[in-house]
C-alpha cells in the first residue's frame, strides 16, 4: 500500500526527470550542429545516421520529457527514455574502452572533455529513476 | 505491489511520441536548409547540403584570427587571405583529396571566402564551395 508520501515523491521525481530530459532536449534542439559534432565525437554513426539523430534525438527527449512530466504516454515515454539512456550509457562505455577524450554531448556541447565517470553514474541513476516509475506505474490512461 | 503497464500501452504510446518528434525533427532540419535570404549563386552550398556531405566537409573559417578564437564550427581551420602563407599548410595537410572544403565568413557577399574559395581551388584537391549566407547562417541554424 503506498503512503501519501510515496505518491508524492514519485511525482516529484516523474515531474524532475521530466523537466531534465526537456532541458537537455531544448538545448539540443536549439543547436543541432554542435551536437551533430558530439555525436561524430563517438566514432559510431555512420554520417547521415549521425545528421538524422542530431535532428531526432533531441525532439524524442522533449517529447518523452514533456509527457513525463505532464503525465501523458507516460508509460511510453519512460520506456523510450530508458531505451534511449541505455543507448547513451552504451555509446559512453564504447567510447571509453576506446580511449577517446571527447564531452558526452549530454546536455549539448560542454567542456570538451571526457567525464565518464560522473556521465555514467548520472545515467545509472536516471535509468534506475526511469525503471522505478515504470515498474511502480500507476497509470489510469 | 507493482503494477506494470501493458506492453500494447506502452506500444502505443511510444509510437505517437516517435512519430512525433519525427515530424517535428523534419520540419527542424527543413528550416535549416531553407536558411540564407537569397536564392544560391554558383559555387555556394547550402548549410543542410554541407552536412550531408559524405565524407564530412572540411570547414574553413575565412575570418580574422580573433573571430575565429572568439567562436567557429567545431572543426573549423583558420585560413584568411591576410595570413595565408602562415595558414595554408595545414589546411593542405588535413585536406584529403576529393574530400568537400565549404569556406565562411561574415562579410557582406561572402568576399572573403569566395577569394580564400578561389584560391583554393588552385590546387585542384577537391571541391571547394562558399557555405550559402556565411557564419550568420550557422549561428542562425
Amino acid at each position: 500500500m503506498e503512503t501519501q508520501m510515496m505518491r508524492w515523491g514519485k511525482t516529484a521525481l516523474r515531474i524532475a526527470l521530466g523537466v531534465l530530459f526537456l532541458y537537455a532536449g531544448g538545448r539540443k534542439a536549439l543547436d543541432p550542429v554542435s551536437f551533430l559534432q558530439s555525436i561524430e565525437n563517438y566514432q559510431i554513426l555512420p554520417y547521415p545516421a549521425a545528421v538524422a539523430s542530431a535532428f531526432f534525438l533531441p525532439y524524442l527527449e522533449i517529447f518523452c520529457g514533456t509527457a513525463l512530466a505532464l503525465k501523458r504516454l507516460h508509460a511510453g515515454a519512460l520506456a523510450l527514455l530508458g531505451a534511449l539512456v541505455c543507448l547513451f550509457i552504451v555509446a559512453l562505455l564504447t567510447a571509453w574502452l576506446r580511449g577517446l577524450n571527447i564531452d558526452c554531448g549530454c546536455f549539448g556541447l560542454g567542456d570538451g572533455k571526457a567525464h565518464y565517470g560522473a556521465a555514467l553514474t548520472r545515467d545509472f541513476a536516471i535509468l534506475a529513476a526511469l525503471g522505478f516509475l515504470l515498474w511502480r506505474d500507476d497509470s489510469e490512461e | 505491489m507493482a503494477r506494470l503497464p501493458q506492453w500494447q500501452t506502452v506500444l502505443k504510446q511510444a509510437g505517437i511520441l516517435l512519430l512525433a518528434s519525427g515530424l517535428a525533427a523534419t520540419v527542424a532540419a527543413f528550416s535549416i536548409s531553407l536558411d540564407g535570404p537569397n536564392v544560391i549563386q554558383e559555387g555556394e552550398i547550402a548549410l543542410a547540403d554541407a552536412l550531408l556531405r559524405q565524407p564530412p566537409p572540411l570547414w574553413i573559417d575565412a575570418r580574422s584570427e580573433a573571430e575565429y578564437r572568439n567562436e567557429h564550427i567545431p572543426g573549423a581551420l583558420l585560413l584568411n587571405t591576410e595570413e595565408w602563407e602562415a595558414l595554408v599548410t595545414r589546411v593542405l595537410e588535413k585536406w584529403e583529396p576529393e574530400r568537400t572544403a565549404v569556406v565562411y565568413c561574415s562579410a557582406p557577399g561572402a568576399q572573403a571566402s569566395r577569394e580564400v574559395a578561389a584560391r583554393l581551388r588552385d590546387f585542384r584537391l577537391g571541391p571547394v564551395f562558399v557555405l550559402h549566407g556565411g557564419w550568420n547562417v550557422w549561428k542562425r541554424k
